[in-house]
């Protein structure tokens, strides 16, 4: 009887927590698909089913050049980034050099700085990098990012000890050991961080917006923003551009996502 | 022996440096220089368009007297603590949840199913739950009528907006504060559950006494990170209420933005800004001595 | 232990999944960096634009003289408007080069515009609307346009067309279209309460209250703080003979007008039967159209979205049955930027007084690509058909254009200051002390800047 009560409660829990993070997203995708004038009319299941809104995104939006540019501008954040955080989270957690936690806690603080500040010194960066209206401009400011370093840090550091002095004793050199050792059993936390820069960077939009200068630069995201205008916004437009918009993002973790399961594999070496 | 040690040393030394050197590489260009940069723009007056003109610190006095800039570091404030509580329990709920599920398929399906929200970007996020929140045909006012409870004006109301827009931050982001959790706890070994368990420890006590002291560096990470964002919350502002009604939810970062972009006032969105920062890092660091952190 | 790490060696690069994934990436971008070669972006970027506008003739002659020219015209319609032209053009003459881009509006007027200025980055030819206007002409960024508007043209405007853009006696800019606020209703729901649509402000109240419901609130303005805001609020004070500065330019926020207007909006929020949460931009007719209101404050450039069987409009009621009604005219200004040489500065000049001076041109914009009016005499002469075309066009053009007074244009402290009294009115305190704050607040800001305001 216990059994079913606990069985019970955990249904609900379930699904409260898929109502609670699903509902608006079926609500995305329901009201993209309803007529123009009922878009707001609060039904979930449509009165008039229509496709419209798409093949509309489709004629009147570069769509696949957007898509093109959001997914090379996401792709490289998160694959440079994967790296070069990695990489110095390595030297942050296992290895000893002078400066090391001052340096660390200098990281740390650039999260501090809210971005709208810094937007117009950076494009004065870019500007005298020329990479103005290039895809460069969008990706190389975002990839240093404290938040990787930090995780990478704390990931390795809950690595046991003798992991590496055994690779060591085995004649492995620091380097080697990162990449032949420590990353490969890492992998679900390159899959968490890749995941989330490649989705950050999927959805943002105010800094792509002023580093392009011409339509063929613009992102997805800007694209749905031009849906936006100062006087006329076409609701079922952007909203069905936006289901579009979400679906690589979606496929990309529902394909990574099996790879968490493998974080078990830590367990034996952990004591 | 010592004279090899050293020369191990010195090449650790080296490797570190190598290791580093791209991350702060690109931190200097694209973060530091540009913060200085911003440093540098707080001591004049600058409109974007016209040329500076050097005021030194009178920025940074202004500042001092300026009560929507005081009002909104208190809005922050609030904004932080219902942010940064509700996703530090709520993700950890729904990993702890996740995890306990049996089968494979089943947890691989509520993982996406919690997960998904974080794909969406804020604009939409935001305009998805304005249909929600609205005051009369809303969702959520339809679930309260029909439960024989008083409609809410939600974004509309000075005392429930906030919260509204913290929700809607939330529903981005506890998703993926999930997967970092979950990640954590699959590490969790399983036999000390089972030791646990014979010693006649119930769900509640085995999660107190044995998870959340082992997820502490994960947890630590969260409060940290959320802290952080939840200092820097912007876009749902812009989107949802452009921070009211009244000032309501006029967060210190959409004040800095329409300072420097509507108003075109840089040198003192700059100033606001540099404190801003001071402050969130003051904040971090009584933060990492209360949790200990190493 | 030692197993683990064995294996791991031994698995040697194939575990080494980030170095294969990099060069994954590098290779796809290099590709992309070929096309987008990272030297100077504006001579690329327009490269690329060429090709895509179709006039590859461009590219060859690379002697032509490159005029960029951003708005934020993004609607299909307006894209396709200006692509046209902006092609016919190139192709009329070979010593000028124009491409366009079309900015998404929340950026374009703050980060897109400020950010290109600042960084010396500003395009030739660019657009303006009066809540942002003034930063640019004080500033002292544009380039005067005298020599463009000859007298057959510049008659051809009406009186206060070039209010908002002239300085020192020199014009800076080309009004281009004017949008017009007005009340739209319910046809049905009006009817269904036997109500008739307002045409006070104490009818405006009753009528909210009737046909307030449990879905359907009874009215619709815009309680969100921001230009569009203030820009539905000013003609409720010009209704009743007010302004919001005296004739010598000095504010004038506490006057009897102003408060009585923030009275009105606060007494009709307060009643319970407006719309707390509009839920987006009240710009946006589909809030009338979805049946989420029965009436709403919006615009001129709806008519052709509200469909005039089911959508009424009449002028904003006036404050009291002997007083007239008012309505603000806002739309977008042709600048010059300065900041280029000579010869770019004569290419935008050139560009320009084809593109928009051209009475066709214009016309067609403000009739065919979208619904708005001009202060062109010509103009509106030669859209007759069009503004005439349904009874909600036609109130416009015969009710509501005349009362129509252009939108004041404010600096960004200023519009703060405004914008703050508004939503203190609605939310923070009583309308009297909202005005007498502003008042204050304003006072000091003009007295420490000098600025000065009409309107």
């Amino acid at each position: 009887m216990k059994k079913y009560g606990v069985l019970f409660l955990k249904v609900l829990t379930g699904c409260a927590f898929l109502v609670f993070a699903d509902f608006p997203i079926i609500l995305l995708i329901s009201s993209s698909l309803k007529i123009d004038t009922e878009v707001f009319d609060y039904r979930i299941i449509p009165r008039h089913i229509t496709f419209d809104a798409y093949k509309q995104v489709f004629k009147t939006l570069d769509i696949f050049t957007g898509v093109r540019n959001s997914f090379l501008v996401a792709a490289a954040v998160a694959l440079l980034a994967l790296f070069i955080h990695a990489m110095a989270a390595f030297a942050f957690a296992r290895l000893n050099f002078p400066g090391k936690k001052k340096i660390f806690l200098w990281i740390l603080s650039t999260m501090m700085i809210p971005f709208p500040v810094i937007i117009i010194p950076l494009f004065f960066m870019i500007k005298s990098l020329k990479l103005v209206n290039s895809l460069w401009g969008m990706i190389l400011p975002m990839v240093p990012h404290a938040y990787g370093v930090f995780l990478f840090r704390q990931y390795f550091m809950e690595m046991p000890d003798a992991l590496y002095e055994s690779a060591r004793i085995d004649g492995c050199s620091i380097f080697r050991t990162f990449t032949q050792i420590y990353v490969p059993l890492s992998k679900p936390m390159f899959i968490t961080l890749g995941v989330s820069f490649f989705v950050t960077n999927w959805n943002s939009y105010l800094w792509p917006t002023i580093v392009a200068q011409d339509q063929s630069k613009y992102t997805v995201q800007i694209l749905i923003a031009t849906l936006m205008g100062s006087l006329r916004i076409t609701w079922n437009h952007i909203l069905a551009a936006s289901v579009i918009a979400v679906i690589p993002t979606v496929i990309i973790f529902a394909i990574l996502q099996r790879y968490y399961l493998e974080g078990i594999k830590m367990t034996g070496i952990k004591e | 022996m010592g004279k090899k040690k050293q020369g191990g040393k010195r090449r650790e030394t080296m490797t570190a440096v190598f290791m580093i050197a791209p991350e702060i590489l690109l931190m200097l260009v694209f973060i530091f220089i540009p913060i200085v940069h911003a440093c540098y723009i707080s001591l004049f007056d600058w409109n974007a368009l016209r040329a500076k003109s050097f005021v030194g610190i009178s920025n940074y006095m202004k500042m001092l007297k300026d009560s929507t800039f005081k009002n909104s570091i208190l809005i922050t404030g609030k904004y932080a603590v219902i942010y940064v509580s509700a996703i530090y329990v709520l993700s950890l709920a729904a990993a702890v949840f996740v995890n306990s599920i049996k089968g494979k398929k089943r947890q691989q399906v509520c993982r996406v199913g919690i997960y998904l929200p974080n794909t969406v970007s804020t604009i939409v996020a935001a305009t998805l739950w304005a249909f929600l929140f609205n005051s009369r045909n809303g969702y959520i006012n339809k679930l309260l009528t029909e439960a024989g409870l008083k409609r809410q004006l939600f974004l509309g109301s000075q005392s429930q907006a906030l919260v509204c827009v913290a929700i809607v931050g939330i529903w981005v982001v506890f998703g993926y504060d999930m997967i970092i959790f979950l990640s954590a706890l699959k590490d969790v070994p399983g036999d000390y559950y089972e030791a646990a368990k014979i010693d006649g420890a119930n769900a509640v006590q085995r999660f107190f006494r044995i998870t959340l002291p082992l997820i502490k560096g994960t947890s630590i990470f969260i409060l940290i990170t959320t802290l952080v964002a939840s200092f820097q919350v912007f876009d749902q502002v812009r989107v949802m209420t452009a921070g009211g009604p009244g000032k309501a939810t006029e967060v210190t970062v959409y004040y800095i933005f329409q300072l420097a972009f509507e108003q075109y006032r840089f040198g003192y969105a700059s100033t606001i800004a540099v404190s801003l920062s001071l402050i969130l890092m003051l904040v971090t660091i009584v933060q990492l001595k209360l949790l200990k952190f190493k | 232990m030692k197993s683990i790490v064995r294996n791991n060696l031994k698995k040697g690069l194939s575990g080494c999944l980030t170095v294969a994934l990099l060069l994954g990436v590098s290779m796809g971008l290099a590709g992309c960096g070929k096309d987008v070669p990272a030297e100077d972006s504006k001579e690329a970027g327009t490269k690329e634009e060429s090709a895509q506008g179709g006039s590859e003739k461009a590219e060859e002659k690379g002697e032509r003289v490159e005029i960029v020219y951003w708005n934020q015209w993004t609607q299909e319609t307006e894209i396709n408007f200006l692509e046209k032209y902006v092609e016919e053009y190139n192709n009329s003459q070979d010593k000028y080069h124009v491409t366009f881009l079309a900015v998404p509006f929340e950026e374009y007027t703050t980060t897109k515009l400020a950010t290109a200025f600042a960084t010396n980055e500003a395009p030739d030819v660019f657009e303006c609307s009066p809540a942002i206007i003034n930063q640019y002409l004080d500033a002292g960024v544009c380039e005067p346009l005298d020599d463009i508007m000859t007298d057959q043209v510049r008659s051809d405007f009406t009186e206060a067309a070039f209010d908002r853009v002239t300085r020192d006696g020199k014009i800076y800019g080309i009004p281009l279209d004017s949008d017009l606020v007005a009340l739209y209703y319910n046809k049905e729901m009006l009817e269904e309460k036997g109500v008739q649509p307002p045409s006070t402000w104490e009818e405006l109240k009753e009528a909210a209250a009737k046909l307030n419901t449990e879905n359907c609130s009874g009215f619709t303005f815009e309680v969100d703080k921001g230009d569009w805001q203030c820009f539905t609020f000013y003609p409720f004070v010009w209704m009743q003979g007010g302004n919001l500065f005296t004739e010598d330019g000095m504010a004038n926020l506490n006057s009897e007008e102003v408060v009585n207007a923030l009275q009105l909006w606060k007494d009709l929020l307060d009643s319970g039967n407006c719309n707390e949460t509009p839920g987006r931009s009240v710009s946006d007719i589909s809030i009338l159209t979805n049946g989420e209101t029965a009436m709403q404050i919006n615009g001129s450039w709806s008519v052709l979205r509200a469909d005039p069987d089911k959508y009424g409009v009449v002028p904003l009621p006036a404050a009291s049955p002997d007083t007239g009604s008012a309505s603000v005219a806002g739309g977008w200004n042709v600048l010059i930027s300065n900041q280029g040489d000579e010869e770019k500065i004569a290419g935008a000049k050139d560009f320009v007084s084809w593109m928009w001076l051209d009475k066709n041109h214009v016309s067609e914009f403000n009739t065919e690509v979208k619904f708005s009016y001009c202060m062109r005499d010509s103009v509106i002469e030669a859209g007759k058909e069009v503004y005439q075309s349904n009874d909600n066009a036609i109130t416009f053009s015969d009710k509501v254009l005349q009362t129509a007074k252009p939108e004041i244009a404010l600096s960004g402290e200023a519009k703060e200051i405004v914008s703050i009294m508004i939503q203190d009115a609605l939310y923070n305190m009583d309308a009297k002390a909202a005005a007498d704050l502003a008042q204050e607040s304003m006072l000091q800001y003009q007295k420490d800047s000098g600025a000065k305001f009409t309107g």
